[in-house]
């Protein structure tokens, strides 16, 4: 390492997983340098054949044993990113070995998982994060506003996580969703449990900013748009309603609707509202509007391993222009996640996303699973 | 609202964003003396005329001082509804933002600002039938309301 180089990270993980970019911001941030990549010895040949890929791309060793690599002295932070099926063992094992751990969202299946991971951190006295929106310019402003007493007392917020990714309208119409009330099983090549995967920046949201216990959760999921989420029996979209303990109402929309069905990224709408005043905070809606004699977006074909457009690593790359007919306006200049996650190792500062502050919105979203089973408002203790 | 109302109903019509399957919206009112539930029963209507089948069950909170209402709606096809009134400052004006999403496509709106914008935001408060009554069960309860048999 050079004299910059403070950190040495290990990678969990590999491509079609959200380690394709996050690995390249640890690599980018001059305080660290990427060793190696591992995973459990026992992870899924498929897996490893994708983890030693990145590792290839990355011109990083990969070591087949966890273990092993966390044994490493020169190793200081893990990046994890395995399926959401492992990642109570796996992060609560990085953190006892006594790495700092950057961890994927959702940051585990249950709450029980969560609650592990919570458990050997506080254990090891280490730092963690998980993958978040609160460093956006939107959620810092909103945060701002709420701190300055901007809007009075907070009565509601209002949150809508919806990507805009995916070739819609192949699931069946008018069919209603028969929820299961516990996530038996979340990885499929090609879907997974959107309101889990992206209903979790919402709660999340909501939970940094309002420092609130959720008490109860009403829900819906729907299989709107895909029929690969219909067949693997996963919801494409969710939306829920949440009360604080503070009696303040939050809502909440998550899912994934479509290439076409958004002029940006997809619906990132926030809004609060208080007992004086009303707020949005929505990247979206402050842009410049760009009509000219140009090609336009064209989604792209899907991909077999990657049908709704989930990973860079499988995106056509020969597809045109992106979409560039709306272009994001901002006074604000939010601080890179990755480095955000190094600067609280390097003060020794908590994140404010760290485990503790992650693991609620799991409990949150598991209620909403059960609502949505059952049609009644579920009560979180 | 009529205008904005006929309008989204006609690129339903013309299949554009495929079938409404959930719709979002929030109302800003600076009416001081505006009831939110009664306001949230109007945007109930309109949200049942969008969606391609019945509402089946309701569920909805309120603000201890009425500052604000929001109510959620499954409809029997799966769909669903969140709608959110809230009143604001007097000195405001009355606004909407709407997303209405179908299976296909997407509609978006916000009412513009400003002395010459061409439409009325102005919501219709009459007519909402026994909805205010249903909303307010919902608030008082604290539990989604069944609608079957109800229209």
């Amino acid at each position: 390492m050079d004299s910059q180089e403070k950190y040495g990270v290990l990678i969990i993980g590999g491509n079609r997983s959200h380690q394709e970019g996050y690995s390249r911001n640890f690599a980018a941030d001059p305080r660290c340098r990427l060793i190696a990549s591992s995973d459990e010895r026992d992870a899924p040949p498929d897996r490893v054949e994708l983890n030693r890929a990145l590792a290839e791309e990355l011109d990083i060793p990969y070591i087949p044993d966890l273990e092993e690599a966390l044994a490493r002295d020169d190793v200081h932070i893990v990046c994890s990113c395995v399926e959401t099926e492992r990642r109570g063992r796996v992060g609560a094992r990085c953190a006892e070995a006594g790495k700092h751990v950057y961890l994927d969202k959702p940051l585990a299946l249950n709450p029980d998982d969560a609650a592990k991971i919570v458990a050997a951190v506080k254990r090891a006295g280490v730092r963690t994060q998980m993958y978040s929106n609160i460093h956006d310019p939107a959620a810092q402003a909103a945060r701002q506003a709420l701190n300055r007493g901007d809007i009075g007392e907070l009565r509601a917020i209002h949150c809508d996580v919806v990507f805009a990714k995916g070739h819609p309208g192949s699931a069946p119409v008018g069919n209603r969703r028969v929820e299961k009330p516990n996530v038996e099983r979340y990885t499929f090549v090609d879907a997974k449990r959107e309101m889990f995967d992206i209903g979790v920046y919402a709660v999340a949201m909501v939970n940094w900013l309002t420092r609130k216990k959720v008490k109860t959760v009403y829900a819906n999921t729907g299989n709107y748009f895909f029929k690969g989420h219909f067949d693997r029996d996963v919801e494409d979209f969710g939306a829920m309603v949440l009360t604080l303990e503070n009696g303040v109402t939050a809502t909440v929309a998550g899912g994934r609707f479509g290439w076409l069905s958004h002029p940006q990224g997809g619906m990132r709408g926030l809004h609060i509202v208080g007992t004086r005043d009303t707020l949005t905070f929505d990247p979206s809606k402050s842009h410049l509007e760009v009509f000219a004699d140009e090609p336009v977006f064209q989604p792209p074909p899907p991909h077999p391993l990657d049908p709704t457009g989930m990973w860079g690593s499988t995106q056509t790359k020969s597809t045109g222009p992106p979409k560039r007919q709306w272009i994001s306006v901002s006074d604000g200049q939010g601080r890179d996640e990755i480095a955000s996650f190094v600067d609280c190792v390097e003060n020794g500062v908590e994140s404010e996303m760290n485990a503790e502050m992650a693991a609620p919105s799991i409990s949150v979203i598991t209620a909403a699973f059960q609502s949505a089973a059952t049609g009644k408002v579920v009560e979180l203790g | 609202m009529e205008s904005l109302q006929k309008s989204v109903q006609s690129v339903i019509n013309d299949g554009r964003i495929g079938s409404p399957v959930f719709v979002r919206c929030l109302l800003q009112s600076p009416h001081a003396d505006e009831d939110t539930v009664r306001a949230s029963a109007a945007l109930v209507n309109i949200a049942n005329a969008w969606m391609p089948s019945s509402p089946e069950q309701i569920y909805a909170q309120q603000s201890q001082d009425g500052t604000q209402s929001t109510t959620m709606i499954k409809y029997a096809g799966g769909q669903t509804a969140l709608l959110s009134v809230n009143r604001v400052a007097a000195n405001q004006e009355e606004s909407i933002d709407l997303a209405l999403v179908g299976n296909k496509g997407a509609i978006y709106h916000e009412t513009p600002r400003g002395q010459y914008r061409l439409m009325r935001a102005s919501i219709q408060l009459e007519d909402e039938g026994n909805l205010s009554n249903l909303i307010g069960q919902a608030i008082a309860s604290g539990e989604p309301v069944n609608l079957r048999g109800e229209e």
